[in-house]
């Protein structure tokens, strides 16, 4: 009797795994689950790192992302604007991902055009679109902007932008901030900006958690804070939330943590999954040499 | 041959960039040959789209295997190419349409002579060997003689916007001196100011609005020439269309402005518009519903309890806020303010010339202004009181103000325009309510239908207007450049494809990765050997570490023993074991680029190049 469960277990049909996978992900989303987060040290540099600047310095928005990740990535994303914004940091946003542009546009609507009216396209802010070229624009860029950027993503010459007009290349900016979803991305980024130019360029990223392991290599020299996936962000997200926004925050600027509740659940099925796993596996080995 | 020049590139362009990488003056080397790269990659993007038709409509044509997957292939790719390269179905873009002029087409060469413009002046050579600004390119000559420039010679009237980057190009006042003299000539007669231009970029001649009988006579009485009677006919003939427009509903004190009582015209329920519809027409349109002012505390008081006498009624704090917000508004004293200090006399900021003037007669130190012979003006008792009687009067309407303080005592018309400018800021009465019922229904707070009507009727007759005078303003208006929009244009079909296809099937595939993940970790994610236990071992702190779940079990470790935590364990293991890891695979993987480069470089490795079999 024993033997056939376990058996049975062993090639349970992967169906019911996918069930309670959808399960495990589905109920904290709809009960709303939500748990506290404790800022980590490397969230705590990104923030810090953001912090230092003075109202009216130039930062680079390099959203090198697309749809796929901007469930991991998107909520960075959005606390990285809000905190720009509330710095009354000058942003100007690019990407090296052909649908990045529609992330950035996403995050502007989100962020600038709701709650931060009073920012004018040109003098706050400015989208400055994708280029293709890999790490080969992030190479020309730190020497010259203007060989590749000749107008900004809505067609507009780049000289007639007033924020634009005293730019000369990505070394003017105070800070890179980066969230990579692959390449290129904030490799190609510490590589080709922060690394050739260690006196001028300072750079944060956010990234996916596939990615994040390859980046730790580079903290804290080349990569002044790192946010890894959802956790970073939601890390991230308390920090932005809790200095800048009063009262309860919108769910827009809480969906990291909102994010957190499925992954907690779902993290746990997986370790569970391991272990029914290896017990079943121990068990079979067991059975076989009886 | 074949083989060889793409060989000579890739090792011309690897040896330029390695040179750059270690000599910085040859920089730009490095930035021509990557920007070579990049028009290079654009082409494989295009070989890249070719070759995906080629592989798919052959397994079409042959019936492969999951041929029907190609044929959806090529489809969406064939779909998605047509409406993004063609731009079908989106406007064009707002900022380049210059809605409210027509153009007719007028090559720079067919200008009348009256309209060449010559200065003469005698100035430094250098400013003829530095390059122009963009806009005055074309149309501005710089004629020299004896290493001086002694004329410049301007075709076409001169924008402000031209005359402005001018000035700007040089700081010296000899310089500016000779373009202010030059864009003083040539600029538009005043009888056509804001009504003609020349836009030599695109080579037309732009009307604003109507070109009136008047104004065509004094065009044409500037030559008599085949192409330019030809493009001023055609401008009026242009801005004489007819254009009819059905509205929907008009607000209940709408009346056409007078200044535009002869283009426009009322009849029954719609508008007929000759010639387009300025911006300046738009905003006099629009600009009809009276703006939120100070309230007297009856009027305050009478308006909260008529809203609270609706179905529904109002909470104390719904009440307590309500007045609040109807007490945000300007006030008589900051108005009165606002009024003295535009009725101060400003300085008056001296021209090039002379300031030239003052420079040649010795003056050392230049003070770009004089003081203004104009009076100060101080509003008086008498003005105050009027002010301060009948801002709150609800009854009195506030487009009179102007005309009523103005017989009251002095007034001029620096005061005029502030006061026009400080009556605009202040929201509509739509407006305001709109912002009131948010402000009331935040939180747990509700409002009623009735409420939400009453309360929102203004902003809905003002919102409908609004939008029916800008479907009027692109209706009576000639498209000129069609392909300007976004590709991306909200409401586009290629906006439709990436909304609603690409970004939930992209993130949809991303997703599944969980299910097959979890999949993994039951049926492959075993601990045979020692080396597969370690790697379980730290997937379970790491995924622990990552969620509330390994702060919640650390709370049992002891204060004194933080190590054990497990998301400072995990930080030990993602920042220490990891990156220790990480870090000799990228020597590693650093050294096989080095090899593999320097063999590229030196046509020892050409596999990259293909077989050369085809």
């Amino acid at each position: 009797m024993g033997i056939a469960i376990i058996e049975k277990l062993a090639s349970l049909d992967r169906r019911w795994i996918f069930l309670l996978m959808f399960l495990a992900v589905a109920i904290p989303i709809l009960l709303e689950l939500e748990f506290p987060e404790k800022p980590t040290l490397l969230a705590q540099d990104v923030f810090d790192e953001i912090e230092k600047l003075e109202p009216g310095d130039k930062v680079l928005l390099a959203f090198d992302y697309d749809p796929a990740s901007e469930g991991e990535l998107g909520p960075m994303a959005t606390s990285f604007i809000l905190h720009c914004a509330n710095k009354k940091l000058k942003m100007y946003f690019l990407s090296l991902f052909p649908v990045g542009p529609q992330m950035v546009e996403d995050g502007i609507t989100k962020v600038i055009l709701t709650d931060f009216p009073d920012l004018v396209y040109g003098e706050d802010y400015v989208n400055l679109g994708y280029k293709p070229g890999y790490e080969g624009v992030i190479k020309v860029i730190m020497t010259d902007l203007r060989e590749l950027y000749t107008t900004d993503a809505r067609g507009q010459n780049i000289d007639q932008i007033p924020m634009c007009q005293d730019v000369e290349n990505v070394q003017d900016m105070k800070l890179i901030l980066n969230v990579s979803a692959g390449y290129p991305g904030s490799k190609e980024w510490v590589q080709y900006g922060a690394t050739a130019y260690p006196d001028k360029v300072k750079m944060v990223a956010g990234v996916t958690g596939v990615q994040a392991p390859y980046m730790y290599p580079y903290v804290p020299k080349q990569l002044k804070g790192l946010l890894g996936a959802i956790k970073g962000a939601a890390e991230y997200e308390t920090l932005v939330n809790e200095k800048y926004v009063e009262g309860e925050p919108k769910p827009e600027y809480r969906e990291g943590v909102r994010r957190m509740g499925p992954q907690l659940i779902a993290h746990l099925l997986m370790i569970f999954l391991i272990l029914a796993g290896n017990i079943l596996f121990f068990l079979q080995k067991r059975i076989q040499r009886l | 041959m074949k083989r060889t020049v793409p060989l000579l590139i890739a090792a011309c362009c690897g040896v330029v960039l390695i040179i750059t990488a270690f000599i910085p003056a040859t920089v730009s080397w490095g930035e021509t040959a990557t920007v070579w790269f990049d028009i290079l990659a654009a082409i494989a993007f295009v070989l890249g789209g070719g070759n995906l038709l080629k592989i798919h409509l052959k397994k079409v044509s042959d019936r492969a295997a999951g041929w029907a997957y190609s044929l959806i292939t090529v489809l969406a790719f064939l779909i998605t190419l047509t409406i993004g390269l063609t731009k079908w179905s989106v406007p064009p873009a707002t900022d380049q349409e210059r809605y409210g002029e027509t153009f007719a087409t007028l090559p720079l060469d067919d200008l009348p002579k009256s309209l060449t413009f010559t200065e003469q002046v005698d100035l430094d050579a250098k400013y003829a060997r530095e390059e122009l600004p963009d806009s005055v390119k074309r149309q501005l000559q710089l004629k020299q003689e004896n290493d001086r420039i002694v004329s410049l010679i301007f075709r076409g009237w001169m924008k402000p916007g031209q005359a402005q980057e001018l000035l700007a190009a040089h700081q010296n006042l000899e310089w500016q001196s000779a373009i202010e003299s030059l864009a003083e000539k040539a600029a538009v007669p005043k009888s056509m100011r804001g009504k003609v231009i020349y836009h030599a970029d695109h080579e037309v001649l732009s009307a604003a609005g109507v070109l009136t009988e008047n104004g065509e006579k004094e065009l044409l009485a500037m030559e008599a020439s085949d192409n330019w009677d030809e493009a001023v006919r055609t401008l009026t003939e242009k801005t004489h269309r007819k254009t009819t427009f059905q509205l929907r509903e008009i607000p209940a004190h709408f009346k056409i402005p007078e200044q535009f009582a002869g283009q426009v015209k009322l009849v029954d329920q719609s508008l007929e518009l000759t010639g387009p519809l300025t911006p300046a027409m738009q905003n006099a349109f629009t600009n009809i519903f009276p703006r939120s002012r100070p309230m007297s505390k009856k009027d305050t008081k009478d308006f909260v309890q008529k809203v609270a006498t609706l179905d529904g009624g109002l909470t104390k704090e719904q009440k307590q806020l309500f007045t609040a917000l109807l007490g945000v508004s300007w006030n008589a004293d900051q108005l009165i303010a606002v009024l003295d200090e535009a009725g101060k006399s400003k300085p008056v900021i001296k021209t090039y010339r002379e300031l030239l003037k003052e420079k040649q007669s010795g003056v050392r130190e230049l003070e770009p202004t004089k003081p203004s012979t104009a009076p100060d003006i101080k509003l008086n008792k008498q003005q105050i009181k009027f002010i301060r009687d009948n801002v709150d009067n609800q009854q009195y309407d506030l487009g009179n103000l102007a005309g009523d303080l103005k017989e009251r005592g002095d007034w001029n018309t620096s005061q005029q325009q502030a006061l026009g400018k400080f009556l605009q800021k202040a929201p509509t009465i739509g407006a305001r309510n709109k912002l009131i019922c948010l402000a009331l229904t935040k939180g747990k707070s509700k409002l009623s239908d009735a409420q939400y009507s009453y309360l929102l009727e203004p902003y809905r007759v003002e919102h409908l207007w609004n939008g029916q005078i800008y479907d009027l303003l692109v209706k009576s208006h000639e498209v000129k450049y069609p392909w300007s929009g976004a590709y991306l244009q909200t409401g586009s079909p290629f906006w439709f494809a990436y909304e609603y296809a690409f970004k939930p099937l992209t993130a949809t595939m991303f997703s599944l990765l969980a299910f097959y993940v979890a999949s993994a970790a039951f049926r492959a994610f075993r601990a045979k050997n020692f080396e597969a236990f370690l790697l379980l071992g730290t997937a379970f702190i790491v995924l622990l570490g990552r969620t509330f779940a390994g702060a919640w079990l650390s709370s049992l470790v002891p204060d004194t023993l933080p190590m054990l935590r497990v998301e400072n364990i995990t930080i030990f293991i993602m920042s220490v074991v990891n990156t220790a890891g990480n870090r000799a695979i990228m020597i590693g993987i650093s050294l096989g680029i080095v090899s593999t480069s320097l063999k590229i470089l030196l046509g020892v490795d050409r596999s990259y190049l293909g077989s050369g079999e085809d």
